[in-house]
C-alpha cells in the first residue's frame, strides 16, 4: 500500500477533486446560458469569488504553509491597485507597466515583511503587519496629489466585454490554485510546513528559516499585487477601502472556514464571497457590512467543531451521519 | 582535530551554566556527556548547535571555527543532533518529517523521498510513512528525531537524552539502533546520557559536568572508581558491582 504522499498526477484524482470538476463546469457556461444583460450580475459575482480564491491562495502561502499570520494582506491588493490606477491615471501608461510596478512594489513590501519576521516572530510578527497595512493606507488617504484621498482614482478603459474579465479571473483561480498545490508538494513547501511546525527543529535540519519566510512573502505579495491591479481595471476605480482592514479580514476568513493550509480551503471558502454580493443585491449597498457579521458568526462556528475547516469535512460520514438523523428511531 | 571544544563559559544572570567547558571528540567515537541534572549539558548542546552564544570560547569542527554561525549553517557544516524534548513536526507524517533533512542535501524531490524512505526502513520505522507524528507513541516519535537528524547526513550526531522515558526492551533496540547506525553510516556520536546502562554498554570515553564545569574524563568502567564523580553524580551509596 502506498502511503501519504504518493506521487504527483495519481493522487491527484481523487472523488473530491473529481467532483467540485464537474462542478465548475456549469460555472464556466454561465455566458452561454443567460442571454445579454441577465449575464452581467452572475459574472460579476463569479468574477468576485475568483479573485478572492487567489487572495486567499496568497495568505494560505504565507499564513496557511509558512505560519506567518498575517492581518494586513489587503497592503498587496492595494498597491496592485494603485500601481496600476496611478501608472494610467496619473502618469497616461498602458495598464500593463501599472501591473509590473505593482508587482515589483510589492516584491519590496514582501521582502520588508520577510526581513520584520526574521526578527519578530508570532504575535509580534502578526502585529507588525497591521502597523505595515495601517502605514500604507494613511499614505494612500494622505497623499492627494498622487492618490486623490479618499475619492480615489477613476480610470477609463477602452470597453472590454465582462466575459474577457469573467473567464481572466476563471484562469488566474485555477492557475494559483493548482501553483499553490504545486507548491505544497514541492521541497519549497516542504521548507514552509517545517518552519510553521517547528521553526527549532527546521533550522537544526538545515533549512535556511528567514530564507524561505522571505521567499513565501515575496511571493504572496506579488501574487495579491496582480489580483489588486485586476480588480481596479475592471472595476474602474480604486480608492482606500482596497486597503481596508475588513479586505484583509474576509481574506483570513474564507481561507480558515474553507481550510487553512490546504488547495482546496480557499476554493471552498470563497464561495462565502456570494454572500455579501447577495445582501449587497438584495437589501442594498448600505447592508454589505452585515456580510462581515455572519462571517464572523460562522468563522466561530467553524473555530468551535470544524477547526480545521470545510477541507476536513467527511462527506461520506456526514452523509452516513444526516442520514441516521432522518431516519425514524426504532422505540427500544 | 576532528570535534573541539574550547573554554566554553555561558552565564545565566548570576547562574555559571558552563565554565570554561573544553572537550574533543575524534572521528568515529562514541562519546558521553554525563553530569547531574541542572549540570549544564543541554546547555553546551544548545551552544554547540548555535541555538544559545556562548559568553566566550571556540567550538571547531574538522578546523573550521562554528561559534559564530546561525544554526542551519552548523546542520550543513555537519552536525546534526536530536533535542531532550523531543522536537517534531506535529501535523506532518513521518516521510515528510524525514524529507525536511534529506531535502537540505538533495534539491530532486524523488532523490529526496527515495533516500528518506531508505533511512525509515533503516531505522524501522517503515509502514508508518503516512502516520502523523501527533499520532506515534515516544518511542517511534524519538525514532522519527533521530532519523530525520540521520538524513542531514551528520558526521557528528549530538544526542540529548535519547533514552530517556523509554521502557527497557525499548532501550535495549535503540542501543541496538544506534550501534547499527554507527556501523553502517559511521557518524561520531556525542550523547549525553542519564542511563547508566547505556553509557557502559556504548560509550568509549566519558566526561562529566558538574556545576557547570568538566570534573572528570575517563573510561565508562572507571567511572566508579573516581571519588569526584562518585560524590557529584553517582551518589556516595554507588556501588560499582
Ligand atoms: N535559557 C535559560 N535561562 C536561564 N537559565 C537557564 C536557561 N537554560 C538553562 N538554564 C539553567 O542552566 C542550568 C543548566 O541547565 P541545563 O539544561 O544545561 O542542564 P542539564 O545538565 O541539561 O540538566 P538535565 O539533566 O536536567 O537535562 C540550569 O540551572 C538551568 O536552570
Ligand atoms: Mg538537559
Amino acid at each position: 500500500m502506498q502511503n501519504a504522499k504518493t506521487e504527483w498526477i495519481g493522487d491527484w484524482i481523487t472523488p473530491k477533486n473529481i467532483l467540485v470538476c464537474v462542478l465548475i463546469v456549469p460555472v464556466l457556461l454561465i455566458p452561454f446560458f443567460y442571454k445579454g444583460g441577465a449575464a452581467l450580475l452572475p459574472m460579476h459575482l463569479v468574477i468576485m469569488v475568483a479573485s478572492y480564491i487567489v487572495l486567499a491562495q496568497t495568505w494560505n502561502i504565507l499564513s496557511g504553509l509558512t505560519g506567518m499570520f498575517s492581518l494586513g494582506h489587503a497592503t498587496f491588493y492595494g498597491l496592485g491597485g494603485y500601481a496600476l490606477a496611478v501608472a494610467m491615471v496619473k502618469l497616461k501608461l498602458n495598464p500593463l507597466v501599472g501591473l509590473a510596478a505593482g508587482i515589483v512594489l510589492s516584491a519590496f513590501f514582501g521582502l520588508l515583511l520577510g526581513a520584520i519576521s526574521s526578527r519578530l516572530t508570532g504575535f509580534f510578527f502578526t502585529i507588525s503587519t497591521i502597523a505595515l497595512a495601517q502605514v500604507i493606507r494613511t499614505i494612500a488617504m494622505q497623499w492627494t496629489p498622487v492618490t486623490n484621498s479618499i475619492t480615489g482614482l477613476k480610470i477609463f478603459r477602452p470597453i472590454v466585454g465582462r466575459v474577457y474579465f469573467f473567464y481572466a479571473a476563471i484562469a488566474m483561480a485555477v492557475a494559483v490554485s493548482i501553483f499553490f498545490a504545486y507548491l505544497r508538494r514541492s521541497r519549497m513547501g516542504s521548507m514552509f510546513v517545517a518552519i510553521r511546525e517547528n521553526i527549532h527543529l527546521a533550522r537544526s535540519l538545515g533549512v535556511d528559516v528567514v530564507k524561505y519566510k522571505t521567499v513565501s512573502s515575496v511571493i504572496a505579495a506579488m501574487i495579491a499585487s496582480v489580483v489588486g491591479s485586476f480588480i481596479t481595471y475592471y472595476i474602474q476605480v480604486v480608492d482606500p477601502n482596497y486597503l481596508s482592514p475588513i479586505i484583509s479580514e474576509k481574506i483570513i476568513m474564507v481561507t480558515i472556514i474553507g481550510g487553512m493550509g490546504y488547495a482546496w480551503g480557499p476554493i471552498f471558502g470563497s464561495v462565502l464571497i456570494l454572500l455579501e454580493e447577495f445582501i449587497r443585491g438584495t437589501l442594498g449597498a448600505r447592508y454589505a457590512p452585515l456580510a462581515s457579521t455572519l462571517y464572523g458568526i460562522i468563522l466561530i462556528v467553524f473555530m468551535l467543531f470544524k477547526p480545521n475547516g470545510i477541507v476536513s469535512i467527511n462527506l461520506k460520514r456526514s452523509f452516513a451521519m444526516a442520514i441516521r438523523a432522518l431516519t425514524p428511531q426504532k422505540e427500544k | 582535530m576532528f570535534f573541539e571544544i574550547e573554554g566554553i563559559t555561558k552565564r545565566y544572570g548570576g547562574l555559571v551554566a558552563n565554565s570554561n567547558v573544553s572537550l574533543h571528540v575524534n572521528r568515529h567515537e562514541i562519546v558521553g556527556l554525563i553530569g547531574p541534572n541542572g549540570a549544564g549539558k543541554s546547555t553546551l548542546f544548545q551552544i554547540i548547535d548555535g541555538f544559545v552564544r556562548p559568553d566566550s570560547g571556540f567550538i571547531r569542527f574538522k578546523d573550521k571555527d562554528l561559534t559564530k554561525l546561525p544554526t542551519s549553517k552548523i546542520n550543513k557544516a555537519g552536525i546534526a543532533c536530536t533535542f531532550q524534548h523531543a522536537q517534531l513536526f506535529p501535523q506532518l507524517d513521518v516521510l515528510e518529517s524525514v524529507m525536511i533533512g534529506t531535502y537540505c542535501r538533495t534539491m530532486n524531490r524523488a532523490a529526496a523521498r527515495q533516500e528518506a524512505e531508505k533511512l525509515i526502513a533503516f531505522t524501522g520505522l517503515q509502514g508508518k510513512e503516512g502516520t502523523l507524528i501527533d499520532k506515534l507513541t515516544m518511542f517511534d516519535r524519538k525514532r522519527v528525531e533521530l532519523t530525520a537528524a540521520l538524513a542531514t547526513q551528520p558526521e557528528l550526531l549530538l544526542l540529548d537524552e535519547l533514552f530517556a522515558g523509554l521502557n527497557s526492551t525499548e532501550v535495549s533496540e535503540m542501543v541496538d539502533l544506534v550501534l547499527r547506525i554507527r556501523r553502517e553510516l559511521k557518524p561520531t556520536f556525542l550523547i549525553i546520557e542519564h542511563v547508566i546502562k547505556v553509557i557502559m554498554s556504548i560509550c568509549e570515553r566519558v566526561y562529566v559536568l558538574d556545576y557547570g564545569k568538566i570534573i572528570a574524563e575517563c573510561k565508562p568502567d572507571e567511572l566508579s572508581k573516581n571519588p569526584l564523580v562518585v560524590k557529584a553524580y553517582l551518589g556516595e551509596e554507588y556501588d560499582a558491582s
